[in-house]
């Protein structure tokens, strides 16, 4: 189904939140010299994947909030942001194990930020991801306006989550 | 209020979605062609495709056709599913979820400790933050914890386990692949004595042991910042 038409003051897409499980043991361990590093390496990994019609919005400590005018281009770049998270891990002792949760709606812009209940619900999407998942609520999967390549999208069912007053039906999205 | 009992039509697919944010919820997948609600406070009705939604207020118990697929959303609730299930996917924030059978789970709670008995050839996936993982007999498997603990008792297919500050115990019973890595949990790899494994060990400062003669019958990634790593022969 194809995502309606933004009024003037919202935006329609995706909101997407990133987290790297495991950064504060990681930092205790291995100083903030390497938590440092890891940080910069995961910012580079997700420029570099970057398609036109998204952007960072912002850090969030270890964490990234993103925003995508696409859903199928939300997807497929969370799929490649995590093979390159996993391609980096597996060759060093950096652990980029990043989890990724994503929502489609209409937040509001403030001052270069996006605010709101799909910003909120998107929050708590990543929550439910395991380290290597890219987890998207039904409305981002209704939002796609074609099957991106490959991908397979596992229900995982209805699921409440704090603050939330409805169940949100959840997917898992791989290659 | 509406009759708590659904008969399910010959040979359609039963998928059974209940959503209760607190109080226990029960289900018994056993022979029978109907789905009924024994006991809970629950609206039921049926969707498209055959399926069942099931929304409950508070502590529920169901009873539904072996095989049945059951997808359920819960905050607090502990969740048990009895007999033999189809495909299960369950996410609680704070509840213990625990599986007899199951052809392929997908379990998730943020807190709470997730067991499985035995998971069949569909696979089984399970994550926690703090929660404890086990299984006792399951085909291929995928876990993740942050500091909760992870065991599997029997492992007949590979296996992918991560885990940040939790210990990972892991038995195969054969020469599947396995990968394990930890931040600062500990990590034992049982195989079979006979099993002959390509093992690569990667750690900062954790120590290592192998205890099989190494080949090519399968491959084992073990790594750690500081635990210790262990692949050994029973």
């Amino acid at each position: 189904m194809p995502a309606p038409a933004a009024s003037p003051d919202v935006l329609a897409g995706v909101v997407m939140f990133t987290d790297i499980v495991g950064f504060t043991e990681f930092t205790a361990i291995r100083g903030d010299g390497e938590a440092l590093e890891l940080l910069g390496v995961q910012e580079s990994i997700v420029q570099s994947c970057l398609p036109g019609g998204s952007r960072l919005i912002k850090e969030l400590g270890d964490g990234l909030l993103l925003w995508f005018d696409d859903a199928c281009a939300a997807v497929e770049t969370a799929l490649l942001l995590q093979e390159r998270f996993e391609l980096h891990s597996a060759d060093s002792m950096l652990p980029l194990w990043v989890r990724i949760g994503m929502h489609w709606g209409r937040p509001t812009p403030r001052r270069g930020d996006i605010v709101g209940h799909d910003v909120n619900v998107a929050a708590r999407i990543v929550d439910v991801a395991g380290p290597g998942e890219v987890v998207l609520s039904e409305p981002t999967v209704a939002a796609l306006e074609r099957q991106p390549a490959a991908v397979a999208f596992e229900e995982l069912g209805p699921v409440l989550m704090k603050g939330i007053p409805d169940p949100v039906r959840l997917y898992r999205a791989s290659r | 209020m509406p009759d708590p009992t659904v008969t399910i039509p010959r040979g359609g697919r039963v998928r059974l979605r209940i959503n209760s944010r607190s109080g226990r919820i029960l289900v018994t997948a056993e022979e029978r062609g109907d789905i009924v609600v024994e006991r809970g406070d629950a609206r039921v009705s049926t969707g498209e495709d055959g399926q069942v939604l099931l929304e409950a207020h508070g502590a529920v118990e169901v009873r539904c056709p072996e095989g049945t697929d059951i997808l359920c959303g819960a905050i607090s609730s502990r969740v048990e599913v009895r007999g033999r299930a189809g495909s299960v996917s369950v996410s609680t924030a704070s509840g213990h979820i625990e599986v007899e059978e199951a052809f392929a789970a997908d379990l998730r709670s943020i807190s709470g400790s997730i067991e499985i008995k035995r998971c069949g050839e569909g696979g089984c996936r399970m994550s926690s933050k703090s929660g404890r993982l086990s299984a006792e007999r399951t085909m291929k498997a995928e876990l993740s914890t942050v500091s909760g603990r992870m065991e599997i008792a029997e492992a007949a297919g590979p296996i992918r386990l991560k885990t940040v500050s939790g210990n990972i115990e892991a038995r195969l019973s054969g020469a599947f692949d396995a990968s394990a890595s930890t931040i600062s949990g500990g990590v034992t790899l049982t195989f079979p004595a006979a099993v002959h494994p390509r093992t690569r060990f990667r750690t900062m400062s954790g120590r290592q042991r192998l205890d099989l003669a190494p080949g090519q019958d399968c491959e084992v990634n073990v790594s750690t910042l500081s635990g210790k790593l262990e692949v050994v022969g029973a």
